[in-house]
């Protein structure tokens, strides 16, 4: 097996907080090959955007900081790099796309202005250089009239429009890696669907591996490859997408996909939700920190925390028990009460 | 999930809206504020609601679908159309003549952060309505206001927590149960789960569909989440540009969407199983839905229909019944009646 483009291990990323110190992110680790789609899903606090902002130096610190861990791309590890070389990586080698196109783009500054930057910088492009570069980006992206439109102001194109500029901006230096942190949540279906699709081909163009960053099962199962589930800062499962979907083994995820409508149902069976809330990291339990809203909890999850094992199908899952061969099937969820 | 119980409602409908218009005027210039057009948020929808039943609005955003039910309570006035609880026309829907219809009529709104006043406790939130409609004392409506928690499964104990205390699907909660304090018949549900976890969102939509059981409400429940409304709703209606273009059972909608944009639209919905996702064919549309401050000629999905004629330009379909199946399924497309081509696997 050829060596990863990036390779993540035991990341932890701790914040200060009036409370103490908050572990959003806990010895994390995971993989990514070149060209592939490695999806990373979760609840809002999860930890999977401050994962991505942590390779890319991107913590605010104080009051967050990298704790512990490393992560390597191309021989370098990004967390202990000088941020002037990690400024020559960001933009170059990895590019990210965030989920709210109009905040992540300088209202003051034209497409035109946003997108020269960034080539003139990183591929030292002459000035007409860097405009037909960022022209012919908007192109390939889908963008009408681009030639008069890359003098326009983020404001003047729609949400869609937008998405596809940060797309633009983030393919131009041809980068190994996008991370792309929710890029289509704040968007129509319709919309969606013409994104996701532009990315994929994009990277199939370009060969680019991509971290797809969203909440969204359907957007899972239509483009990735490999996914990672975190919970509470923590990855507890990893799986090719199919075995994910189809043979998952630890009870959050099989809660996820039970909570689920599904779109071709007929509509009359009940939701199975998981119950009880999303937890606060820092008031974890002790044990597995989902073991308080587990319908197959033992004792030993209160008191010993499960690492991830490996199971038959090469995914990896960190549960003391096997849903897959677990003696009871799911209860009917226990009445949510706080 | 529906159960019509009012024998002597038979026929007459709870709610019955007929061709609402909301259009915002706008003008330019400094000194002549001449209106120049108006952007037609609402442009002549209509549709009926039984009792104890769940009717869906979907579209995207900037369809309209907010504006209908706002207009519906008159949170913004219509500037055209009616709207008929158990037959009778809301008159003028100015606030007197909407007052005793708030009884009846009650909202849930999209974000559970915004939509409860941060400086009021719970028991206050929930038992203001109780205020106005009911002569309680202050006692009764303390055990009412509790009644009301158990009621959405909150914790009755948590009468003097605030807002920030709750997580999001619990603030849900207490809207529902502010919505619920007056006894109402129709519930318009905003966007009732879409700022929510996925884990969460599956006990609100389970939540909603035991009360619906329990107290014979009906909901026009309007989401974009395609899957959600599914699951939950008898009827649904699609909006496009401040109109409906197709509405029927949805069963119907869902497994024989006749409209191109509701074909579109479905088939733009990734779906939670990789295989079919693998094989399924999608409909991608061109461009991105027009501004409504236009008036079309023709049929306002014109521009980015797949099957497109040159008749569609000139003058705008109506809903009508699809052949067979007039009573549970109408679509706004001339060709709706053929059999189209269908993307969906």
């Amino acid at each position: 097996m050829p060596s990863p483009l990036l390779q993540v291990e035991n990341l932890s990323v701790e914040f200060k907080t009036d409370e103490g110190a908050l572990r959003a992110v806990n010895d994390v680790s995971f993989s990514v090959a070149a060209g592939e789609t490695l999806g990373l899903a979760g609840e809002s606090g999860s930890g999977k955007s401050v994962t991505n902002l942590a390779l890319l130096g991107l913590i605010p610190s104080p009051p967050g900081r990298v704790v512990a861990g490393r992560a390597m791309f191309r021989g370098e590890d990004l967390l202990t790099m000088k941020p002037d070389r990690l400024r020559q990586i960001r933009g170059r080698h990895i590019a990210m796309i965030f989920q709210d196109p109009m905040t992540s783009l300088n209202p003051l500054m034209t497409v035109a202005d946003q997108l020269t930057e960034m080539t003139r910088l990183h591929l030292g492009h002459t000035a007409r250089q860097a405009l037909d570069h960022a022209v012919m980006m908007l192109e390939r992206v889908g963008i009408p009239a681009a030639a008069r439109r890359v003098h326009d102001y983020p404001h003047q194109f729609s949400g869609g429009m937008r998405q596809r500029v940060m797309i633009a901006m983030a393919l131009s230096c041809k980068p190994e890696l996008l991370i792309a942190d929710e890029p289509t949540t704040a968007l129509d279906v319709t919309i969606q669907a013409q994104i996701l699709e532009l990315i994929r081909e994009l990277q199939e163009q370009e060969g680019t591996a991509v971290i797809l960053i969203t909440h969204d099962l359907g957007v899972m199962a239509n483009s990735c490859r490999r996914v990672a589930v975190m919970y509470a800062g923590r990855i507890i499962e990893e799986a090719a997408v199919d075995t994910l979907f189809y043979k998952p083994r630890h009870p959050y995820t099989l809660g996820l996909l039970n909570s689920r409508p599904k779109l071709r149902s007929d509509g009359a069976s009940r939701l199975e939700p998981i119950p009880g809330q999303p937890p606060n990291v820092a008031l974890l339990p002790g044990g597995c920190a989902f073991q308080p809203r587990c319908s197959f909890a033992i004792d030993r999850c209160r008191t010993d925390r499960p690492e991830l094992r490996p199971s038959p199908e090469g995914s990896r899952f960190a549960c003391h028990i096997d849903v897959e061969t677990a003696p009871t099937h799911l209860p009917e969820a226990a009445e949510v009460r706080t | 999930m529906s159960t019509t119980t009012n024998s002597q409602a038979a026929g007459v409908p709870l709610l019955e809206v007929r061709n609402l218009e909301v259009h915002f005027p706008f003008s330019h210039g400094p000194f002549w504020r001449r209106t120049h057009g108006a952007v037609r948020a609402v442009d002549g929808v209509s549709f009926t609601l039984r009792e104890g039943e769940t009717l869906g609005l979907v579209g995207e955003s900037g369809c309209g679908k907010s504006t209908t039910a706002r207009a519906c309570l008159n949170l913004v006035h219509p500037t055209g159309g009616e709207v008929l609880f158990r037959g009778r026309p809301i008159q003028g829907f100015d606030d007197r003549a909407m007052l005793p219809l708030r009884r009846e009529m009650q909202m849930i709104f999209q974000d559970p952060f915004a939509s409860l006043n941060p400086r009021m406790t719970v028991g206050r939130i929930v038992g203001e309505p109780l205020v106005i409609f009911s002569d309680l004392s202050r006692r009764d409506r303390e055990l009412e206001v509790m009644r009301l928690l158990e009621l959405v499964g909150l914790n009755p104990r948590f009468l003097n927590r605030y807002p920030h205390e709750f997580s999001g699907g619990q603030r849900q909660r207490i809207g529902i149960a502010r919505a619920l304090a007056v006894g109402p018949k129709v519930i318009f549900c905003d966007e009732p789960v879409s700022a929510l976890d996925v884990s969460i969102q599956a006990q609100v939509v389970n939540l909603l569909d035991d009360l619906q059981q329990q107290l014979g409400l009906a909901y026009v429940f309007i989401a974009h989440d395609l899957a959600v409304v599914r699951h939950i709703c008898d009827r649904v209606g699609v909006m496009y540009l401040g109109r409906i273009v197709e509405i029927g059972t949805a069963e119907e909608i869902y497994r024989n969407p006749r409209h191109p944009y509701t074909q579109a639209l479905l088939s733009a919905v990734p779906d939670a199983d990789p295989i079919t996702e693998r094989k399924r064919r999608r409909i991608v549309l061109k461009g991105e839905v027009p501004s409504p401050d236009r008036q079309y000629p023709g049929c306002p999905f014109a521009d980015r229909c797949p099957i497109v004629q040159d008749e569609c330009r000139r003058s705008p379909p109506q809903l009508e019944g699809i052949a067979g199946r007039e009573d549970t399924h109408r679509a706004a497309c001339y060709f709706a009646r053929e059999n189209l081509p269908t993307a969906i696997v």
